[in-house]
């Protein structure tokens, strides 16, 4: 039965999507209004208030983050906020889903959560093939940027078959491989669930689940699937992804790739459990669909396309769902599910009204992602405030976050931060780079670091993805407060100076480009009287600039 | 086991910062927090220098030579003990170390290991155990001193096997228990101002304090209290006269002699100098133990930096009253095959571990002489991971049932519950 859904399913999203447009349900505000009757009847059951809208400028810079990234240019913040148009908010979300910047920012949130960074600390960032991973970052740009359906992008990485260089999508079975760096079917398992499915399979890998009903054969039956995966990796420059069922040989490893290394004598359809397992190592475990049926006849043929077919089926009840939900959690800090990633029935939505009608919409639109994400962002739950009186509960606070009621107030990611500082100082390059050459050496921490990017993520990164967590300690502010190059004012303090502008909107300029918006009467007075008492306007100017990077206001989302 | 008197009046201190009323009170810039009152109570907390051999060192090239090994072995200053040739001024040395060559730890995936070795628990998909690193700053961490209570130390490398370096994470613990890493002895800490008396610096401090202060009011939330505490500690530390601690060229050219002129010697240096400030955990980490190719000929040469950094910390830190509070570890993720060193091997290796007030001039547990592979099996005391832990941390007064959550509420003790302290050792 499963094998016949799927099949239909897979015709359906192979036909262009002559019907797309019929099957939409409903238009982005009626999807808003549909959240926001659901969100609220429950807050009303709970008899709690939400906050208010957020005003002009509060939205302004959280959905110029929050979709592309980085914050509003002073012009652009400038123009938005003295706009009179009655529908301006509307007419920036589609305005900013459609700029190339949405799609490289997604791209870089996708390589994130595929690969998590770690930090680059060596020429290549230890075994982390930093260059290849962008490029797979920027493959998923270009796919977001032409709005690819999510359900033929997850087939086309899971159904990868070839190099690096003409396909990035084949670096997906090598970044989530095992710690080793060699690519193994566990890891895509590990992978697959998390991402595509949210589904946390990983603790069965070794035992079954106590705390879930997944038995290791659950796992194992799914990594069956991945059994004749051949994926290569040099880690760096060279990885390719092979079928290798029915053939006697491997793929063509160039250079000094690692490859998987199995000898599995295992029937074809199934996998055995290696060594390394704590319980039932070189048992033969037949292959299953994940939360799914045995699989049958489909064993004689390449595996992976079947597997494929059965995740982005829209009958497959994981795959719209987890989508829904990650992207929910992207904004909002906490995802309908939460952990994000484990769907099951002991767990249930907080929400479950709008997590059906969200996955309902994404199926019926064609997995159109930027609908989603238009119906979700309409939304009165997006576009409200997150300050508070100082009298305000702190605990009723919390609670208004983790209801929707109120906006979380989020930290700006590392990309977010490089991107923004770029546009605040007019410094494209933003080259912090001032390794010692005398001091350098060819391994360890003091190589010299690839590009500018490369070393900001290593001032910059943490390892903690927790937004709603302060991430950064002592190194990042040493490095935000005196590094030469951020403390300096940048370009912009130049510009502003040759344009012969009158204090007042020099600091104004400033305000905008940094914090999206004007400086209240007392701000500017005291920034006006800061100028005044510096030995000089570049000076006065310069240290207003360092100021406003340093506010807590720059580093969040509010 | 009962934590030192001074930390209630510490645990308020904190209290007071995270709720943002000390940001609040003393703004421009809490430096008044460092409360040196209670450095000088004298009952200073236990400090960690962990000596990190990347990839694996072979015991006996080192601290467990056999009478067929390719190295000789030479006596020691406690009789009955022998070492490696190789390391005669740790010989002298020896009634300050014990040695445990009983190391039974099962993992040999270098990654894994190095997971193991450093959190006490092995590694599972989709959980991180914070690193002993950052439990040490947790729990001994002196939140008011200037200096971060974790700093790694980067020693160099002299090739580049051994896979991935583990980098310590401090997990469900907080971000302010990350460590500060030093990428180079010589580097020092990065980005301190030209001037941290600057006016102008102290101009844009005061600009800045103004507007955090209104911004903490409309958004009172942990988050903005986190930022303004770390920025605060930041300000501290460079306008405090502790980031010389990151300066070893003010040391007597003696001392520094002593230690070498190796990265690790100067990073030995700077852990000493770090410690008397204050750090709770410093981590040293030099690369390229992993000797396929035979130990021999790869750690003679080794042996020549290694020997004298290691003796000095040692002296160093007695002659200054610091060696009882502070213990030292030597160690990698496992050892290496018996005799010529060539493959990794965790089923009987040693770590060495030094000060602490531990009762050293001994050697826990013993490897067999006798075999074909003389060396490969323990005939004595096997030493587990979270009994090594355990041990590390009852030496470090730290209580290794306590309990954290981590995410969804989980409950984590610091060691697993099977370990149990090497009681011999105390």
């Amino acid at each position: 039965m499963l094998s016949v859904f799927s099949r239909v399913a897979w015709l359906w999203c192979v036909v262009p999507l002559i019907l797309a447009d019929g099957l939409l349900a409903a238009d982005a505000v009626e999807i808003a209004n549909r959240i926001d009757v659901s969100i609220d009847a429950k807050l009303q059951a709970e008899n709690l208030g939400a906050a208010a809208a957020a005003n002009e400028a509060e939205f302004l810079r959280r959905i110029y983050l929050d979709l592309t990234g980085r914050i509003p240019t002073a012009s652009q913040a400038a123009s938005y906020l003295d706009s009179s148009h009655s529908n301006k908010r509307a007419r920036l979300i589609d305005e900013l889903l459609a700029s190339p910047q949405y799609g490289e920012h997604f791209g870089r949130v996708w390589r994130d959560w595929i690969a998590p960074a770690e930090l680059p600390s060596e020429g290549n960032g230890g075994n982390q093939p930093i260059a290849a991973t962008r490029k797979l970052g920027v493959w998923f740009a270009e796919q977001f940027n032409q709005n690819e359906p999510w359900d033929r992008l997850v087939y086309s990485v899971l159904t990868v078959d070839g190099e690096l260089a003409d396909h990035p999508q084949a670096l997906f079975y090598s970044l989530v491989g095992t710690d080793t760096g060699i690519p193994q079917p566990a890891g895509a398992t590990r992978a697959v669930g998390t991402l595509f499915l949210g589904l946390q399979l990983q603790c069965a890998e070794c035992h079954d689940d106590p705390f879930r009903t997944w038995k290791q054969s659950d796992f194992w039956g799914a990594a069956a699937f991945f059994r004749n995966t051949e994926a290569t990796f040099d880690g760096r420059y060279f990885a390719s992804v092979t079928e290798t069922f029915g053939k006697e040989t491997s793929a063509k490893g160039k250079r000094s790739s690692k490859k998987t290394t199995r000898n599995d004598r295992a029937p074809n359809g199934s996998i055995t459990i290696p060594s390394a397992s704590f319980t039932n190592s070189g048992a033969v475990i037949a292959g299953k669909f994940p939360a799914g049926a045995a699989l049958t006849a489909e064993a004689r043929q390449p595996l992976r396309p079947v597997l494929a077919e059965w995740i982005v089926s829209p009958e497959n009840p994981y795959f719209s769902r987890a989508f829904v939900n990650r992207m929910w959690s992207y904004f909002f800090v906490r995802g309908i599910v939460n952990p994000i990633d484990d769907f099951r029935p002991d767990n249930p939505p907080s929400h479950p009204a709008v997590l059906e009608l969200l996955a309902a919409e994404f199926r019926a639109s064609g997995f159109d992602i930027k609908h989603l994400l238009r119906g979700i962002l309409h939304a009165r739950v997006y576009q409200r405030a997150n300050g508070s009186d100082p009298e305000a509960d702190p605990k009723q606070l919390v609670k208004q976050v983790e209801s929707f009621a109120r906006y979380p107030l989020k930290l700006i990611s590392t990309d977010m931060l490089f991107e923004s500082l770029k546009l605040a100082l007019e410094d494209p390059a933003l080259d912090l780079r001032t390794v010692d050459p005398a001091l350098s050496s060819k391994f360890g921490e003091s190589t010299p670091i690839g590009d500018a990017y490369q070393e900001f993520r290593r001032l910059f990164e943490t390892n903690e993805d927790d937004a709603t967590d302060f991430r950064h300690g002592i190194p990042q502010f040493l490095a935000l407060m005196n590094h030469p190059r951020l403390s300096g004012g940048g370009k912009t303090v130049e510009r502003l100076l040759k344009e012969d502008l009158e204090p007042t909107a020099i600091i104004e300029h400033l305000y905008l480009g940094t914090l999206s918006r004007r400086p209240t009467r007392e701000e500017a007075d005291e920034a006006a009287r800061f100028v005044q008492e510096s030995a000089g306007p570049r000076v006065g100017y310069n240290g207003l600039l360092w100021m406003l990077i340093n506010r807590s206001e720059f580093l969040l989302i509010r | 086991m009962t934590k030192a008197s001074w930390q209630p009046g510490r645990r308020d201190l904190l209290k007071l910062a995270s709720a943002g009323v000390l940001t609040n009170a003393s703004v421009p810039w809490f430096e008044a927090l460092a409360t040196d009152a209670q450095r000088q109570s004298g009952r200073a907390p236990k400090a960690c220098i962990l000596l990190w051999m990347d990839g694996g060192p072979s015991q006996q090239h080192t601290f467990d030579p056999k009478p067929r090994g390719e190295f000789g072995a030479i006596s020691t200053s406690v009789p009955g003990i022998h070492i490696c040739e190789h390391l005669p001024q740790m010989s002298q040395v020896m009634d300050e170390v014990a040695l445990i060559r009983s190391m039974s730890t099962g993992e040999g995936d270098h990654y894994r290991a190095k997971y193991y070795l450093h959190t006490g628990f092995q590694r599972v998909g989709g959980f991180e155990h914070p690193a002993i690193g950052c439990i040490a700053s947790h729990e001994n961490g002196d939140p008011t001193n200037d200096l971060p209570s974790f700093v790694t130390i980067d020693a160099g490398y002299d090739k580049g096997n051994g896979g991935r370096l583990y980098r310590s994470v401090p997990s469900y613990l907080g971000a302010r228990h990350a460590p500060l890493a030093v990428r180079h002895p010589d580097t020092g800490l990065e980005n301190q101002p030209a001037d941290a008396g600057d006016v102008e610096l102290a101009r844009r401090l005061a600009l800045l304090a103004r507007g955090e202060r209104r911004f903490a009011q409309q958004y009172a939330t942990s988050l903005v209290r986190q930022k303004q505490t770390a920025f605060d500690r930041a300000v501290s530390l460079m306008r405090s006269d502790a980031v010389t601690a990151f300066d070893v060229d003010s040391e007597s050219p003696a001392l520094r002699a002593a230690y070498g002129s190796h990265r690790f010697g100067k990073a030995c240096l700077m852990a000493r100098r770090l410690i008397e400030r204050g750090a709770s955990f410093i981590e040293i980490f030099h690369r390229g133990w992993d000797d396929h190719e035979g130990a021999a000929q790869r750690v003679k040469p080794r042996m020549g930096w290694m020997d004298p950094a290691m003796a000095t910390l040692i002296t160093d830190l007695k002659s200054r009253g610091l060696l009882d509070r502070t213990l030292i570890i030597w160690m990698g993720e496992f050892g290496r095959g018996p005799i010529n060193g060539k493959d990794h091997y965790a089923r009987a290796w040693t770590t060495m571990l030094a000060g602490a007030g531990l009762k050293t001039g001994q050697v826990v547990g013993r490897t067999d002489e006798k075999t074909r592979h003389t060396g490969g099996t323990v005939v004595d005391r096997p030493v587990s991971v979270p009994d090594f832990f355990a041990t590390i941390c009852h030496a470090l007064d730290i209580d290794p049932a306590k309990e954290f959550h981590a995410a969804g509420n989980r409950p984590m003790p610091i060691v697993d519950p099977e370990g149990a302290a090497i009681t011999e050792l105390f």
